[in-house]
């Protein structure tokens, strides 16, 4: 039999075989009318040249762009009970999955544990340039050579190369053929549309998926086991306390609206729930907030009943009430290293102009920074206000308090959160206070987001006098 | 530029639609004339103030609106930012630090005491600490379009926008004026795009651009010159485009033609003149004219018969008192095949006129490296830069240059 030729071909397999009996044994392919020809997902090259082999199909593999990599660890790791245990798990699964452990508890060097196991060319994919710029100085201590990197400007391609979801997507189809082993860092971002293509145009046959916080509200976490391999490995943040991570308190902290933004919040709060109610509007399923959006826009009241919404949550996000205690925190904790963490960034500039704090966000300058977190690693500063910009990733583990002012809701932010602060230190004590305007929604919210495991320990609960 | 979300298109089988505006319906124009006299009556407030009050208009959650303001903000000059506060800030922030850690039980005492300590009162200290934030720029100047301008200016960005996401772009110009055709060529080349162009028939000009997606470095600053070369396109009568797109998972195609109502923001040829020229331009007519031996600067305009159906549109121009002139033509990175071309098929009396400005990036090539040195050894005058040459290299090689008139 002639032998059938896989080419690799902007993001798909094209399959040049004489014989179509040859295609029908490969999965994955399906007739292209527009070019003639075979083709099919890269993501599928694992399964193709393992069926080919199976069937003894002859198949010329001019798809594979990279070679084996010998690669050496410059200095030894001895990985921890977990981190074996979850190399092990993800071996086991023919070195595809997810493995989910909380922060702090060493992902990324599972990670580099993994690159020297599998011994292929490599790419890894992570949300913002300062997880890229983190992988790329602790791979650089691990590995002898340059490290590349796409991102931020920079764009020169190494055999192990760190990627930012942004830079990758774009770029995937002219790179989807050079990497063994692709490594999605948070990989929760990967079901985005633009992302899942990094996924899907890549041939590497070895993938693993790293986040806290797999599970998405839309069930996004199905495509990911799909695309990377399934759930290999849990750890949760309850049972690694102590052993692997700070012991923590998280203390929810009630303070009431004052008189005047009770009456407000009440007004708006029913001209938004009124509107949802005549529209029969139903929160209870994920498409609840999209069809608020779409009813909003086109049906009489719905930018009432939008404006009404944005207004409730602005007075429960920025009461009064809350920033009166965030000053009681602050002087109870003097000294520790504590970051604020807000909803927004005009909230995050008001507390630091009010008690003269340094604020974090994106419109920072990466040069200030770059000294602030430097600073507060050293301890010349020791409150740091921010949005979101601290919510995944950047270490900071001399953080021991964190004072959640306002949030998104989402379990996942606040986990993500309360991971700024577990890193482990001798003698730490972590403790997350979440400050919450009592009798608005945020109460619910708060009530709702107490069923995550990370939340399954005793909790105090304090209120504070209006 | 529109950003993504910003992006208003349908799409039907492979084919996508942008979806335009019609610049004659009242009430669009309305709307564009209103934005346009509240960006001028915001010419020295602060950014935040302007957003503010776009922020309270009615339709401000609407797309096209949103849409219509960038366009707007694109036309917006601002002032410098205070470099001073970061340091102020620190050391303020220090000072609160050390107040902090003395511990106070209300921050109203803590304020009050810190306010003493720095000297000033504690709205200053509070209004001052962030104004280094973009928001704080003040608006110098705005430049409005016209309202029905602004509208066609909108739907030329929502192609634009599209453009940025092409792999490959073919356009076609149809058009009798030869000259025409050829100033599109020297705009191309301008642009620093990646391209191949043939005339197939009389009259027509068929490029084909490889689009940014097409490209792996500096993708994003090649996009960009794509666009600003696009209105050019519509500079004529009859032109058609065809872009093959990826959108999100899609490959899509776009075709668009001279009947879209699409309409160019260049008045015409000279409209658009890349930053880098101008700033050369300017910087070296700026100089003593005993620096620069009286030689004067100006974009190419000329179009050279170099013979064999062969044209040189060159990018600058020197000219000198004495009638002598010479003409620079720069080849960029992607211009290798070009770059051959010319030199091979260069006449001896067009060398003396011509000067050859190539990119560092090409001459890695050692076998290009060689090939020019044996250009150069026949009299072929070639010097290199970097991202764009610099008036020192220009000089130099003036400074050798025996003034004498000869026009090609």
């Amino acid at each position: 039999m002639a032998k059938a030729i896989l080419r690799y071909e902007q993001g798909s397999l094209v399959l040049l075989a004489e014989a179509s009996a040859a295609v029908e044994k490969l999965p994955g392919f399906k007739w292209d009318t527009r070019t003639h020809t075979w083709r099919a997902p890269a993501h599928a090259y694992r399964d193709i040249v393992i069926e080919a082999v199976k069937e003894k199909l002859p198949l010329a593999d001019e798809a594979r762009q990279y070679q084996a990599l010998p690669l050496q660890l410059r200095e030894p790791i001895v990985p921890r009970e977990h981190q074996t245990a979850a190399l092990q798990a993800w071996r086991h699964q023919n070195s595809r999955g997810v493995v989910s452990l909380p922060t702090g508890a060493g992902k990324t060097i599972l990670a580099v544990l993994a690159i020297a196991l599998i011994q292929r060319p490599t790419l890894v994919v992570v949300p913002t340039i300062d997880l890229l710029q983190q992988w790329q100085g602790i791979l650089e201590r691990y590995f002898v050579g340059s490290i590349g990197a796409l991102g931020g400007g920079q764009r020169h391609i190494e055999p192990i190369t760190v990627a930012t979801y942004d830079s990758a997507s774009l770029y995937i189809e002219t790179l989807g053929q050079r990497f063994g082993f692709l490594v999605f860092d948070e990989c929760h971002h990967l079901p985005a549309p633009h992302y899942q293509m990094i996924a899907k145009a890549a041939i590497a046959p070895f993938r693993l998926g790293l986040s806290a916080t797999v599970e998405r509200s839309d069930g996004g976490e199905e495509l990911i086991y799909q695309l990377v391999g399934d759930l290999c490995y849990e750890g949760q943040i309850n049972e690694m306390v102590e052993r692997v991570l700070a012991p923590y308190d998280v203390v929810s902290v009630e303070v009431p609206l004052k008189e005047s933004e009770q009456e407000a919040y009440q007004q708006a709060r029913q001209i938004y729930t009124q509107f949802i109610r005549r529209h029969r509007i139903d929160f209870s399923g994920p498409q609840g907030w999209q069809e608020f959006i779409k009813k909003s826009a086109v049906l009489p009241g719905g930018r009432e009943a939008m404006d009404a919404y944005r207004e409730q949550k602005r007075l429960a996000q920025g009461a009064q009430g809350k920033i009166d205690e965030l000053w009681r925190i602050l002087q109870k904790h003097r000294g520790d290293r504590t970051i604020v963490f807000t909803q927004d960034n005009a909230m995050a500039y008001l507390i630091g102009r009010m008690f003269i704090l340094p604020v974090l966000t994106h419109q920072t300058r990466p040069k200030e920074r770059k000294r602030l977190l430097e600073a507060f690693r050293q301890g010349g500063v020791d409150v740091l206000v921010t949005s979101k910009v601290l919510n995944e990733g950047v270490d900071v583990p001399e953080a021991s308090i964190g004072v959640v002012i306002s949030g998104s809701g989402a379990v996942r932010e606040h986990v993500q959160r309360l991971g700024r602060i577990l890193r482990h230190q001798e003698g730490k004590r972590a403790v997350l206070y979440e400050v919450i305007s009592k009798n608005t929604s945020e109460y619910y919210v708060n009530q709702r987001r107490r069923n995550h495991h990370a939340y399954q320990r005793p909790t105090q609960v304090h209120h504070t006098r209006g | 530029m529109l950003t993504k979300d910003l992006l208003k298109y349908t799409t039907r089988g492979d084919k996508v639609h942008p979806k335009y505006l019609n610049p004659t319906d009242a009430a669009l124009v309305a709307l564009a004339r209103e934005l346009e006299d509240i960006f001028q009556l915001q010419v020295g407030s602060k950014q935040r103030d302007l957003d503010d009050r776009l922020k309270q208009h009615p339709k401000a959650g609407d797309a096209v609106f949103q849409g219509l303001c960038k366009l707007l903000e694109d036309r917006c000059e601002f002032g410098d930012l205070e470099d001073t506060i970061e340091e102020q800030r620190w050391q303020w922030m220090e000072k609160a630090r050390q107040l902090r850690l003395a511990g106070f039980e209300h921050f109203s005492a803590f304020q009050q005491v810190l306010a003493a300590e720095i000297g000033q009162p504690f709205a200053d200290i509070e209004a001052r600490l962030f104004a280094d934030l973009p928001e704080f720029r003040e608006l110098t100047r705005f430049q409005a379009y016209g309202a029905e301008r602004l509208v066609h200016r909108y739907n030329l960005a929502q192609v634009q926008g599209l453009l940025l996401r092409a792999s490959k772009v073919t356009i076609t110009v149809r058009d009798a004026d030869l000259l025409s055709r050829r100033r599109l060529l020297q705009k191309l080349r301008f642009c620093r795009l990646l391209a191949e162009f043939q005339e197939q028939r009389e009259h027509e000009l068929q490029i084909e651009i490889s689009g940014p997606l097409a490209i792996f470095e500096q993708s994003q600053s090649y996009g960009l010159r794509l666009c600003q070369f696009f209105p050019y396109v519509l500079l004529f009568q009859d032109w058609s485009l065809e872009a093959e797109l990826r959108l999100g998972e899609k490959h899509l195609q776009l075709q668009l033609d001279g009947k879209k109502p699409i309409r160019s923001h260049y008045q015409s040829f000279t409209g658009y003149i890349p930053e880098e020229f101008q700033e050369f331009i300017r910087v070296f007519n700026a100089l003593p004219s005993a620096d620069r031996s009286d030689w004067v600067v100006e974009e190419g305009r000329a179009c050279l018969n170099l013979g064999q159906e062969s044209y040189c549109m060159p990018d600058l121009t020197f000219k000198h008192p004495s009638g002598g002139e010479r003409h620079i033509e720069l080849f960029h990175r992607w211009h290798a095949r070009d770059l051959r071309r010319r030199l091979d098929s260069l006449r001896a009396k067009d060398a003396e006129s011509l000067v050859f400005g190539v990119a560092q990036e090409l001459k890695k090539d050692t076998e290009l490296e060689s090939w020019l040195a044996g250009k150069q050894q026949k009299g072929v005058s070639v010097f290199t830069f970097r991202q764009f040459p610099t008036v020192k290299a220009i000089l130099t090689y003036l400074g050798k240059v025996k003034v004498v008139s000869g026009v090609v």
